[in-house]
């Protein structure tokens, strides 16, 4: 991993509102379809999985393939009825789990 | 008429340099049939009826190694009216595979935007699965680019 | 003068503006990690001497390159970068592309986003470079017989196959490219468009490039900094 992953919850709501989310993360996605300069296939490592959860309940998530683009981005929005932490979990192939937290004040 | 020579050389010498350093295929692509296979699969049997969900895609995309996309359906998200999931297919791609977005009843909306890979000028279909289990489409052509400036 | 962002499509402009989408932005926050760790023989990072970079670095960027007295040669950000690591720090410089050469070039430009690019070229003998890198744009190079300026100048705004032609302006870079998903340095474009002419290519941060560089930045003049720019 090069870098944090990135995402984008707004900090404050009111109850009920609809919120936007943004979440980017740092990846080769390598789609197992490329040759190497060897001519042999450079095997798949990809993120298959991203999941959202507000408090411990899923909110959305994602099952991915080679096609998704290098570095990642997911954009999916979330009702928030109460004050809480969104947590964004990214699953690498290689059994790697990359993780974020955000906090959101609703009032 | 010199010039004119010149400028067909440069053309297609341009073409041989940039056909060796795009993405090297394994070979075979998905087809549109592979498509409808697996959307007759998600649809339990029947192709899914066309409308309620709008796919957004670029008409030409610039580079076929990021093309940004989004899916919507118009939905209440609420008791009766939920969308279960919506996936993405490409038919002109190695594995018409390429993400499925589950939603829940915290989702607010049935939206979500991704960025992908397209090999070449092809489809890109939406399918969405509502709780009740009917299904819905929506496709889009985008036309790849082939021929840039390498870096 | 036009930014290169004008003649990509509204879907890459749209990508570029968006500064938390903008998949550049990733490499700048990894410029922002180099920039506070510390490395080489010294136990000093970028930060130990220059403290926030929003402050130290505002603007900086805008003005490479520039003199460099003790070189008698003009110097850009990358070449600053090594002199610091070199001198200050105790540490290797960068092989050019490697290491955190690329994030930590596009992190200390990142803070002139905005600022009007200008070189000075009263300084030492920046006119000299000046001249030489205008000569270089002008003259025709490789098997296809072109120069800088036949795409960049005389062709601008056509398109050679499938690629709309750009004033090839420096203002953005280092630029993130959809087709490498990565950050481009300058001195790899311009080998990347020295080797579609079939030609030679020179070495990063040879005499040749840094002479193009300087002329090519001036040409950009006034353009504002737009690191990390989003490009095709």
């Amino acid at each position: 991993m090069a870098s944090k992953p990135r995402v984008k919850v707004p900090k404050t709501a009111a109850a009920g509102e609809v919120i936007t989310i943004k979440t980017l993360i740092s990846h080769n996605m390598e789609s197992g379809q490329r040759k190497g300069k060897d001519g042999n296939l450079i095997p798949r490592q990809i993120i298959n999985k991203f999941t959202a959860e507000f408090n411990g309940q899923q909110v959305f998530s994602a099952d991915m393939h080679g096609a998704i683009s290098a570095n990642p981005y997911m954009e999916f929005t979330a009702k928030v009825d109460e004050s809480g932490t969104f947590k964004f979990t990214w699953v690498d192939d290689d059994g790697s789990v990359y993780e974020a937290d955000s906090e959101i004040a609703v009032s | 008429m010199n010039m004119n020579r010149r400028q067909a050389m440069a053309m297609s010498a341009g073409a041989v340099i940039f056909a060796s350093t795009g993405l090297s295929s394994t070979g075979a692509l998905a087809s549109a049939e592979d498509v409808d296979k697996a959307m007759m699969e998600l649809a339990g049997g029947k192709m899914p009826e066309a409308g309620k969900v709008s796919l957004t895609a670029p008409e030409i995309a610039e580079n076929g190694n990021t093309v940004p996309i989004s899916v919507e359906v118009d939905s209440a998200m609420a008791d009766g009216d939920m969308v279960e999931s919506i996936t993405i297919y490409a038919d002109g791609n190695p594995n018409p595979d390429v993400v499925t977005f589950n939603f829940s009843a915290l989702s607010g909306t049935a939206m979500a935007a991704t960025r992908m890979r397209l090999a070449k000028t092809q489809n890109v279909v939406a399918v969405a699965k509502m709780a009740d289990g009917s299904t819905y489409m929506d496709k889009k052509e985008v036309k790849v680019t082939i021929g840039g400036c390498g870096g | 003068m036009l930014s290169g962002w004008l003649f990509r499509t509204k879907e890459t402009r749209a990508l570029e503006a968006d500064s938390f989408q903008n998949p550049g932005m990733l490499g700048i926050e990894q410029g922002e990690a180099i920039w506070n760790t510390v490395e080489g023989s010294e136990g000093k990072s970028c930060a130990t001497c220059h403290g926030d970079a929003a402050e130290s670095m505002k603007d900086i960027g805008a003005h490479y390159p520039k003199w460099d007295a003790s070189a008698n040669r003009p110097i850009n950000i990358e070449l600053q970068i090594n002199k610091c690591r070199e001198e200050r720090m105790g540490a290797e410089p960068y092989a050019f592309d490697k290491g955190g050469q690329k994030p930590l070039t596009a992190f200390i430009r990142h803070q002139s986003l905005g600022t009007p690019v200008s070189v000075d070229l009263s300084q030492g003998e920046m006119q000299k470079w000046w001249d030489q890198g205008k000569e270089l744009y002008y003259t025709r190079y490789g098997q296809l017989n072109l120069s800088c300026a036949s795409c960049h100048e005389a062709n601008a705004g056509k398109y050679i196959r499938a690629d709309h032609l750009s004033q090839g302006q420096t203002n953005g870079f280092p630029t993130y490219r959809l087709k490498q998903a990565n950050l481009i340095s300058l001195h790899n474009r311009f080998r990347g468009c020295i080797r579609d002419t079939r030609a030679e290519m020179p070495k990063a941060f040879s005499d040749e490039l840094m002479a193009l560089e300087v002329y090519v930045a001036w040409r950009g003049t006034g353009l504002t900094v737009e690191t990390p720019a989003v490009r095709q």
